[in-house]
């Protein structure tokens, strides 16, 4: 039986930065008469990373790609897939990870893009395992580029439209994170992708969507923005806590208290607060970057895991779990011992 | 030392500011959300509000699945002034007395 592991991560992060209230004020806070502070109280973003705009999100996931190859000990051409998941993209065709492939110079591999609101990240990590596991591929790089500022909307008018979506859609922010999926080698010791567990709610696929970008509205750039309405989505957090994280407890044959960290999307810092409570975990087993980041969509999960290596909240042997929420709506966990 | 009553009148203003309405039929414990169904925006902006005018950090109370209520933001306020106070109180005491630490080693 083949196995597989998170055998690299990398992350990049851009040079501009802003803080909420820079936000705020851009969206229209003061010209419409609202109090500032909104974004930082709701969500517990006080700054985010934005792009150059030379930067495609391709060039974000190339350079945590290139990170998450070293960490891994291993050269470009070692990689024979490439899965490039995120909910922004360079252009409609061809897919991102074409650019991403030629940036990294990676030799003989295949690559494709994968598309799931916040989940494509971890989406991709799913896919690679299985890829791995089924014989197709032996180390897959997973990368994710997101440029959620091009997809923000600024120009409000209307005091009421920005107080329904602003704490939520200006929270967001870039970066670009990747992870080296590997088969497991003999010298690896205990580090496994243990289980991962994939659930869709369709019911609430309209909540939280981005109407640009499709055929539905093919040539309408003003409904391309994230939209912020996202409380039918939050409001299912009680239930990931109570139902879903336990099941993966119990899938991956771990006690809470096993869990050296959970990694979970950063939507605001009150819904992981409430759900750390919920499930009885500790606060050291619970890591959160929004704070500095912001909302970075699907790539919340690979910066969150990459700056808790960096403070050493996690290591090699360190037992993981990623917990993913996205609009659709999807939830995705992913175990692992690192 | 304020009153959590008069905490209660001062939500009662900040919340008519934000919401440009009369709230005094508000009972104190109905839940902003799910009673009177204002959204969620609504609680943030009265936190925001409460924030600066006591000078206090709410950031880390904010749950909006907790039971929303005047009253129940009130008491934390409350609750928060009143260490704020002790805090002020201990901070005091340490300077009135920090010279005589040590004397007579």
């Amino acid at each position: 039986m083949i196995s597989t592991m998170i055998r690299g991560m990398g992350k990049y992060l851009l040079e501009r930065v802003y803080s909420s209230e820079e936000i705020e004020e851009r969206a229209g806070f003061k010209r419409l008469g609202i109090k500032q502070g909104l974004v930082r109280m709701l969500t517990g973003c006080e700054t985010r990373h934005f792009a150059a705009d030379d930067e495609w999100c391709s060039d974000l996931a190339a350079r945590a790609g290139a990170e998450a190859i070293a960490d891994a000990g291993l050269m470009p051409s070692d990689i024979d897939a490439v899965i490039f998941g995120a909910i922004t993209r360079d252009f409609a065709e061809p897919a991102t990870v074409n650019r991403v492939v030629q940036i990294l110079g990676i030799p003989n591999c295949f690559a494709f893009d994968i598309f799931n609101a916040c989940n494509a990240f971890i989406g991709g990590v799913d896919l690679a395992d299985s890829l791995i596991k089924t014989g197709k591929a032996e180390n897959v790089l997973v990368v994710c580029g997101a440029i959620l500022s091009r997809w923000t909307k600024f120009d409000y008018t209307d005091k009421d439209e920005l107080l329904m979506r602003a704490p939520v859609s200006l929270s967001v922010g870039d970066g670009g994170g990747a992870f080296v999926v590997s088969k497991v080698n003999e010298t690896d010791g205990d580090s496994r992708i243990i289980a991962t567990k994939f659930k869709t709610i369709s019911e609430l696929w309209e909540h939280g969507i981005i109407w640009g970008g499709g055929v539905v509205y093919p040539k309408a750039a003003d409904k391309l923005f994230v939209p912020g309405t996202v409380k039918a989505l939050t409001d299912l957090h009680p239930d990931i806590a109570k139902v879903l994280v336990p099941d993966m407890l119990k899938l991956t044959c771990w006690q809470l208290e096993d869990v050296d960290c959970f990694l979970p999307t950063q939507i605001a810092s009150w819904v992981v607060r409430n759900a750390r409570q919920i499930l009885g975990a500790s606060e050291e087993q619970f890591f959160e970057v929004i704070k500095h980041t912001g909302n970075v969509g699907a790539c919340n999960i690979p910066l969150t895991s990459c700056f808790a290596k960096d403070a050493g909240k996690i290591k090699k042997g360190s037992r993981i779990m990623m917990v993913g929420g996205a609009a659709g709506m999807n939830i995705g966990l992913v175990s692992a011992v690192l | 030392m304020i009153t959590t009553e008069q905490i209660k009148s001062d939500l009662r203003n900040m919340l008519s500011e934000i919401v440009e309405d009369d709230v005094n039929c508000i009972n104190d414990d109905d839940n902003l959300l799910d009673d009177l169904g204002y959204p969620s925006v609504t609680v943030i902006q009265l936190f925001v509000s409460c924030q600066e005018k006591y000078n206090i950090n709410m950031q880390e109370n904010v749950n909006l699945k907790n039971d929303v209520t005047l009253a129940n933001i009130a008491a934390l306020i409350s609750e928060k002034l009143a260490a704020q106070g002790a805090e002020a109180d201990a901070q005091e005491y340490g300077e009135t007395h920090s010279d005589g630490i040590g004397e007579g080693e």
